[in-house]
């Protein structure tokens, strides 16, 4: 089991890097990449920009910079003497020219450029916690994601369990009166909820729950109050109840066919025709064989749960003025605020890997058939 | 441990499926999954709903200029939030005064043609490489693994905002991005379905004969994967209008003044009490589309699902 | 093997649980001022700290918390000595005009009881004038030449020229309470932008609140100061303010409907009907001002192929070329009678615009008698056209050039006209102009672009025509707003002139305007109304439209009066009861 753990980590550890480079290619492919924009500055006169540009690494080779990124260039270019300037380097240059006020490098006589040696690298690259500072809330990126994660999974949990109970329940019921009105209504209801737009099915239980038949908050995360946080999470459920209903409604209808489909799978299968003709009762048969084999695809919900709930937090957050995450992407994202669009999208990929890995363990745990050798 | 990679990704990303699908596909079995086919009558109306939408998007260049003779880009102020069924205005006039049928129609062909064309260019990549992955396994299918693990981990909605706020999106665009961002759940079934067939009795005893792999490839295994394929094209069809609403509310979607349902839908929230008849032809329009799809899916998979034949 | 299969079920649900039941926070009583929850359908502010911030939702915090140095009226919408909440007193000016001696009020305190004086001005002028900051009072730094701290409650500025408007670069200047600042930042300005003192400042004061918590992604938190000395009441009435974080439209004016929100400070256009409607029934009170903003159509006169700076190193100006369609003035001339402000109002502003010729507002004092927008003339319009050589010779709708100035022969006469995305209004304007213009023979363009990217193009000067909103300082300064058609503006990727205009007798007004000796008000008016008559016939811009501003509030808000020179202006007094 541990070798096992073992060994898909490792096999993760390619994944993370793919990952890493993706994001970092779409980073440096947009207009004005981050290094521009970090050097963009009103304040900075030609010559200090330039300067920074260079520090930076502006210049350097797409992968040099990629490297920066992911480990930091407190190794590439060092100072060893504490003079404040490097004095050795590895795969960048630790010289760069010397400028002049309009940023423009200066030339000796013999038309050689004149260098001077640069700031040694201050940089600890994101493998080492270093996501660089927001450039829209000047500071850590880190902290701009903590802030908002609580929220972030206290709705997708909370969308999560809603939707696999409500989805299972739902589909057991549809697999046991098969081809009766609940099996029908139930699908056709499964798959009209999926064909509505959710922000506009957002909107729409505001104006009808909040609005009118003033039931429920309409946003919010709790009641707004001059307390320094919101109560705890019983104290205010009602403000939880439209966006999970959102969230899930996704989820229970997709897991109320899949829940549907493999109770029937099992129902056919020999064993328990057997058991049926062994006269066991008809609940005992539901229950005990049924439900018992059919939860195990279900498992696997977990890992891909994780990216459906995170994406589709990004719009219910933005209706419900929910303070998570994905709101924060939408934003950082119109904002070109890289270094939290790159943090939440690594984080997302790890919970993703996690989920996964976590998926599987339980498939294996929960089905006696499957070992881990 | 393969083996629980193998069938946990297969059975994972579509469950109802048919596993046991693979057995000789015969014409009788296709021809029998046709006549099912015509006698369900919920998929059949909803074929026949996708038809009439699709040939009128695209004909709607031409009904508005030679039949309605409207422009569905001329504002007329004075005409804003005209009701439904009133002056001439059939389905009643926007906010500005356009007319809102004549929108509908041309916003028709760009959403469903968004649809479309990403699902079948994802579809097409999906099904190339998957069928590559599954059958030749090996380094060939190690890379596409990593590739499409990578690409899967990231939030798709994340990778679309990213690309959408940087670049900016008109319809060709978004069809690219999309394609490039949705194909792996194709690949990921028709590997899995390419590798399950590949196994089975008669393609080893093809192999065993002397067959290529080419002939392998088209002769036995492609027309086992045409169900799930047509499958795969109309839910991806149906999540792809979805996804493209759903853009056009972050307001990262198409940019007027090329009308879309989504930015149509989400342009008119804000004036529901001026023009509720704004957001309910819209919102119509995604939702029935979307459920029509829907169901020409799962009638389809039904169809050519042999347990469910007897 | 079985436990664990269990644990592994019980894990999701007891990490839950943990949710349900969290530490319980303490309760807090709203005294019988109530709170203010005012919408803010924005981001999260970025610092609490005036010198560094820039942007809208952290000024509106900070103006609530921390005391102005100079003030504004709010009844005269002028900036004059001993205003509520203001720190100056009184001002006294030297001979040369260059000097300006601030006396400032005595009564004032932080909230832990330190007194405000010059020493917490001067902390404010050290850090932003070390240029090391990334504070973007760059008017300041510009202007100032040196200040000094003549006693406690004394300050002098000088500064680099006499002009007349001094006392409004003077505006940003912000108290803060330097025992605090010393010790939180101490002499590391650069540093600044990271330190954590930002997010959380333990003592302002001078304003009718007090720093009290920030929520991310929610709401920001300030309680009313005990020792606001300026109170309307007394004391300060309500017993907190809230800025919440509201992040879709409708679902705030839903709130507002709903209660939720005990103000709204502009009320979305799709809902100005209803809400007047249903104030005037007696169920909201309902306030309209002239709005701060104003729209317009820049219009770019250089060639945007290549983009130049109006001036070189030595001041002298440089040929930019001329852009081959709007850089004829006629053809400028023709696209303002060409549009009917009538019906834009009625498509695009719900009948709420206010059309403009300028950029000086009718309520504004150096707003010139005579000064007329462009009246719609879809006949003189084709007649500046014709004239200017761009005629319809294919009969196919669209001009081409047959003889005009810059473009090439048979070019058409096509341009692209950018704006922001995702603005309704916006969408509802430029869909209805391009209707207006391709009348006239026009092939007119319109792209909605993302605000980053377009500010870009603005900037880098490589565009045709793009069209933004611009507030407008109050009091409006004419000086600063004129100062954007100046050649020395047009800098290429930072200066506002991207339009390239640049017209001697302009540049020659404006100038002397600002150094009228004695800064007469009629002569400066004069000048000004000069200047705008040339703006206005010349047409850098397009003037679209400014507007009013509906401003709303729930009936239990006692005392709510917003003024023109500011809505909040006694929002100390303000009685939030229960419904």
């Amino acid at each position: 089991m541990t070798k096992y753990i073992i060994r898909r980590l490792l096999q993760a550890i390619p994944i993370f890097i793919g990952i890493t480079i993706l994001s970092y290619a779409l980073m440096a492919a947009a207009p004005g990449g981050p290094v521009e924009l970090l050097a963009f500055n009103n304040r900075l006169k030609p010559r200090e920009r330039e300067e920074l540009k260079y520090k930076l690494g502006i210049n350097d080779p797409l992968p040099v910079q990629y490297l920066r990124w992911l480990a930091g260039d407190d190794w590439m270019r060092w100072d060893t003497d504490g003079d404040g300037v490097a004095d050795g380097s590895v795969l960048i240059d630790f010289r760069g020219p010397v400028l002049n006020d309009k940023g423009k490098p200066q030339y000796d006589v013999n038309g050689e450029m004149v260098t001077a040696p640069l700031p040694p690298g201050d940089r600890y690259g994101i493998l080492r916690g270093d996501f660089g500072v927001s450039f829209y809330f000047k500071r850590p990126a880190q902290d701009v994601l903590f802030e908002r994660l609580p929220a972030t999974l206290e709705l997708s949990l909370a969308s999560f369990i809603v939707g696999t109970t409500l989805g299972l329940a739902v589909g057991i019921l549809a697999a046991v009166y098969h081809r009766r009105a609940f099996d029908e209504i139930s699908r056709i209801g499964a798959v009209i909820i999926n064909s509505v737009p959710n922000f506009g099915l957002g909107l729409l239980l505001i104006l009808v729950f909040g609005s009118t038949l003033q039931l429920l908050p309409l946003a919010g995360r709790c009641k707004t109050t001059l307390d320094p946080s919101c109560p705890p999470l019983p104290q205010r459920l009602e403000y939880l109840i439209m966006p999970t209903i959102v969230l899930a409604a996704g989820g229970v209808a997709g897991y109320s066919r899949f829940m549907r489909a493999s109770m029937l799978d099992v129902v056919s299968q020999d064993y328990i025709r057997t058991a049926r003709s062994k006269g066991l009762k008809e609940r005992r048969v539901w229950l005990r064989h049924g439900m018992r084999n059919a939860f195990i695809p279900i498992a696997t919900f977990l890992g891909p749960s994780i990216t459906f709930l995170l994406s589709g937090a990004a719009i219910t957050e933005s209706v419900f003025s929910w303070p998570g995450v994905g709101r924060q992407v939408v934003n950082s994202v119109t904002q070109r605020d890289f270094p939290v669009v790159m943090i939440v999208v690594i984080y997302a990929g790890i919970a993703n890997i996690l989920g996964y890995l976590l998926s599987d363990i339980m498939y294996g745990l929960i089905d006696p058939r499957i070992r881990y050798d | 441990m393969t083996k629980l990679k193998r069938t946990g990704i297969s059975r994972l990303d579509h469950p109802e499926a048919p596993q046991q699908a693979q057995q000789l596909v015969g014409k009788s079995l296709s021809q029998k999954a046709l006549r099912t086919l015509r006698r369900d009558r919920m998929t059949m109306i909803a074929l026949g709903y996708i038809f009439v939408l699709t040939v009128v998007s695209l004909l709607a260049p031409f009904i508005t200029d030679s039949i309605m003779r409207i422009d569905p880009n001329e504002p007329v102020p004075a005409d804003k939030f005209t009701p439904p069924l009133t002056n001439g205005y059939i389905l009643g006039a926007d906010d500005i005064g356009r007319d809102q049928l004549a929108r509908l129609l041309h916003a028709g062909g760009v959403s469903m043609g968004i649809g479309f064309f990403g699902a079948f260019f994802s579809l097409s990549i999906g099904l190339v490489l998957g069928m590559a992955a599954g059958y030749f396994g090996g380094i060939v299918d190690d890379i596409l693994n990593w590739l499409v693990t990578t690409l899967d981990s990231i939030p798709s909605l994340f990778l679309l905002i990213m690309v959408a706020a940087l670049f900016s999106f008109n319809a060709q665009s978004l069809v690219l991005t999309v394609t490039l961002i949705s194909w792996t759940g194709t690949l990921r079934l028709i590997r899995g379905q390419t590798f399950s067939i590949r196994a089975k009795d008669y393609v080893i005893a093809a192999q065993a004969m002397g067959a290529s792999s080419r002939r392998i490839l088209f002769q036995h295994i492609l027309p086992n994967l045409v169900s799930i394929t047509v499958v795969q094209l109309a839910l991806g069809i149906a999540a792809l209008i979805l996804a493209e609403s759903g853009l056009s509310y972050l307001g990262l979607g198409v940019q007027p003044p090329q009308a879309t349902w989504g930015n149509m839908l989400t342009k008119s929230l804000q004036f529901f009490r001026h023009g509720p008849h704004l957001i309910i032809f819209p919102i119509m329009m995604i939702s029935a589309t979307v459920l029509c799809f829907y169901i020409v899916g799962d009638g389809i998979r039904d169809a050519f699902d042999p347990t469910l034949q007897q | 093997m079985k436990r664990t299969r269990r644990l592994l079920v019980i894990c999701p649900l007891l990490a839950f649980a943990l949710l349900l039941f969290g530490v319980p926070a303490l309760a807090q009583d709203m005294g019988s001022g109530g709170a203010i929850i005012e919408p803010n359908f924005g981001d999260d502010p970025t610092t609490f700290n005036p010198i560094i911030s820039n942007d809208g939702t952290s000024n509106d915090v900070i103006a609530r918390m921390y005391p102005d140095f100079v003030g504004v009226d709010s009844a005269t919408v002028q900036y004059a000595p001993g205003v509520k909440g203001a720190l100056v007193s009184d001002w006294d000016i030297s001979e040369d005009g260059m000097t300006y001696t601030f006396h400032l009020r005595d009564d004032m305190v932080w909230s832990d009881g330190v007194p405000i004086t010059a020493v917490d001005v001067a902390w404010f002028l050290d850090a932003v004038l070390s240029g090391e900051t990334s504070s973007p009072r760059q008017e300041l730094i510009d202007r100032v030449e040196s200040y000094e701290v003549i006693d406690d409650h004394t300050l002098s500025i000088t500064f680099d020229e006499a002009n007349c408007t001094l006392i409004s670069t003077l505006a940003p200047v912000t108290p803060v309470p330097a025992h605090i600042f010393e010790e939180a930042y101490g002499d590391d300005y650069a540093g600044m932008d990271e330190n954590e003192y930002n997010l959380n400042p333990t003592v302002t004061g001078g304003e009718a609140f007090v720093f009290a918590n920030f929520r991310p992604g929610e709401q920001t938190t300030l309680l009313a100061n005990a020792d606001f000395t300026d109170a309307e009441q007394g004391a300060v009435i309500p017993e907190g303010w809230v800025y919440k974080v509201v992040t879709d439209q409708v679902v705030q004016m839903e709130q507002f409907f709903a209660g939720e929100l005990t103000w709204v400070s502009s009320v979305p256009q799709a809902n100005r009907e209803e809400v007047k409607e249903r104030g005037a029934a007696g169920e909201f009170q309902t306030y309209e001002t002239p709005a701060g903003t104003i729209r317009f159509l820049s219009l770019n006169t250089a060639d945007p192929t290549n983009p130049q700076d109006g001036l070189d190193e030595d001041g002298n100006p440089i040929d930019q070329g001329h852009h081959p369609i709007l850089g004829d003035a006629r053809v400028r001339q023709a696209l303002n009678y060409g549009m009917s402000f009538a019906e834009i109002n009625d498509g695009a502003f719900f009948g709420t615009g206010i059309p403009v010729a300028s950029h000086v507002r009718p309520t504004d004092w150096s707003f010139p008698a005579g000064l007329e927008p462009y009246p719609f003339d879809p006949d003189k319009a084709m007649q500046l056209l014709d004239e200017a050589g761009f005629t319809d010779s294919d009969g196919d709708g669209v001009r081409e050039c047959n003889g005009c100035l810059y473009a090439e022969e048979g070019a058409p006469l096509a341009f692209t006209a950018k704006t922001n995305a995702g603005n309704t209004s916006q969408e509802a304007l430029y869909t209805i102009l391009q209707d207006q213009w391709n009348e006239l023979g026009f092939d007119v363009t319109v792209e909605f672009v993302e605000f980053g990217t377009l500010v870009s193009e603005f900037t880098a000067q490589t565009y045709d025509a793009i069209g933004v909103f611009w507030g407008l300082a109050t009091p409006a300064d004419p000086n600063g707003i004129a100062s954007i058609f100046l050649p020395e503006a047009d800098v290429v990727g930072a200066g506002y002139n991207t339009q390239s205009f640049n017209n001697p007798r302009l540049n020659e007004l404006i100038a002397d305007a600002r150094v009228v000796p004695g800064c007469d008000v009629d002569v400066r008016k004069e000048m000004y109304g000069e200047a705008y008559q040339i703006l206005r016939d010349e047409s850098p811009w397009i003037w679209i439209s400014t507007g009013d501003v509906l401003l709303a509030a729930q009936t239990t808000v006692e005392n709510w009066a917003p003024r023109p020179g500011g809505s909040r202006w006694n929002i100390d007094a303000w009685m939030v009861s229960e419904q």
